[in-house]
């Protein structure tokens, strides 16, 4: 149990940094699609415009699938795996108490 | 740093014109020197054979500057069509118009490799997490990883595309901007032999004074060579002299010339009669009655006039006419 929380957290600090790296990636890249338009234009035709616009649009839905959907899911799923640790925990000590309860009862007999 | 802004249609126009105007010029250049070399030896002197033999450079250096043009204008014409193809290979619609700017080309370059090398990271981070197959998203994360390579490869195809047009580009710039320029023509002014600042005005001076010397008493036996025959002067042009071959004046014909030369025991000055005259013209266009032809020597104005330096050909009046003789030069070649 332990163990698996630890990999969902360890997941969700490798998300971050993916988003991170991700948000760094789209940077770059907005301020490529901005050099395109006053680079090279030939034809009327901002050349390359078209293709990073592309791109950046592909990576900005990756990126907001990941801090969306997948990073939330993974606090979510991480916060279940707790609640239900910590469920089993208190039933385990709630079991205990009352077998020690009963332990102490049978003695007082 | 390079910066291109121009349209490639009308560059293409200007090299068509200057093929054109180089045409005419060549063949203008062609055409003038053509006629300096009819422009013969009228004189017969030292300056005019300086004349000819600097005609005969000037032409050669307008001849390399003709040469020297047309080159250039061919380099111009090579870079439109590298223009051409690098628009071509850039798949863009040929309307004409051709924008570069070098620095800002390197800065769209860096960004994309910027992007590059971190969605890069991005995809390796991805291969290096351990993904609960517990987890909803597991799948959705495995093709992100797949979507991250596919942006990579296209990325790292248009980067090498941009450095393709960069390196095309700049050396299509370097190739017209490294052509030299062409040498400004000096053509040397003319320079005379003698310091006498008409060539013809000299020729005809000391021709004239021969005539006039033949005429005095005894005081030469030369011949008076003024032939026109001995010419080889041809005036082909509509605007002839005004002087007709019937005036051939051949020294052994006229007995005017003989008349002049004959010596008086008395000393006296020969007064010429002109009403004497029995000069025959053995030319075929005859001319009038000797009286008449007298007349028209006496009433010719033979019209050799400088038209920016009046200068006469010489200060005395000759015996012929009793006319002045002035000398024109069409175009004063100081």
């Amino acid at each position: 149990m332990n163990a698996e929380i630890r990999r969902y957290q360890l997941l969700l600090n490798h998300l971050n940094s993916l988003a991170s790296t991700l948000q760094s990636s789209i940077q770059s890249l907005e301020s490529a699609v901005s050099y395109s338009k006053i680079s090279i234009n030939i034809g009327n035709t901002n050349y390359k415009r078209i293709e990073l616009e592309n791109m950046l649009e592909d990576l900005k839905t990756e990126y907001a699938n990941l801090v969306n959907v997948y990073i939330p899911e993974v606090k979510r799923k991480t916060n279940e795996l707790i609640v239900e640790q910590n469920r089993l925990e208190e039933e385990r000590r709630q079991a205990e108490e009352k077998k020690k309860a009963q332990q102490r009862a049978r003695k007082n007999d | 740093m390079i910066k291109i802004n121009l349209d490639i249609k009308k560059l293409a126009e200007l090299h068509t014109s200057l093929s054109t105007t180089h045409d005419k010029i060549t063949a203008i250049n062609n055409q003038i020197f053509t006629k300096l070399k009819k422009i013969d030896t009228m004189w017969d002197d030292s300056n005019t054979s300086v004349f000819i033999s600097q005609n005969n450079l000037d032409k050669t250096k307008i001849d390399e500057y003709c040469e020297e043009t047309k080159r250039i204008n061919n380099t111009i014409l090579e870079f439109t069509n590298n223009l051409n193809s690098i628009a071509k290979r850039c798949n863009c619609p040929g309307n004409g118009n051709f924008n570069y700017d070098d620095d800002n080309v390197k800065s769209l370059i860096n960004y994309c490799n910027s992007a590059h090398s971190l969605t890069i990271s991005a995809k390796s981070k991805l291969d290096s997490m351990d993904i609960p197959s517990s987890f909803r998203y597991a799948n959705n994360l495995n093709t992100m990883k797949f979507k991250l390579m596919d942006i990579n490869s296209l990325l790292k195809n248009d980067i090498d595309d941009l450095n393709e047009v960069v390196s095309l580009t700049n050396m299509a710039y370097n190739k017209i901007k490294s052509y030299p320029k062409t040498e400004e023509i000096i053509l040397k002014p003319l320079r005379y032999t003698s310091n006498i600042q008409n060539v013809s005005f000299v020729s005809s001076k000391s021709k004239i004074d021969q005539a006039l010397n033949s005429q005095k008493l005894g005081t030469s036996n030369k011949k008076v060579d003024y032939n026109e025959n001995s010419s080889n002067f041809t005036n082909n042009s509509s605007n002839k002299i005004s002087r007709d071959k019937k005036t051939d004046f051949d020294e052994k014909d006229s007995a005017f010339v003989n008349a002049a030369n004959q010596t008086s025991a008395s000393g006296t000055t020969l007064t010429l009669d002109e009403n004497k005259n029995n000069f025959i013209n053995n030319e075929t266009k005859k001319t009038m009655p000797q009286t008449n032809m007298n007349n028209e020597f006496k009433n010719s104005n033979v019209n050799f006039i400088n038209p920016t330096k009046n200068m006469q050909a010489t200060s005395n009046e000759t015996n012929f006419t009793n006319q002045n003789i002035n000398i024109k030069i069409p175009n004063n070649q100081d």
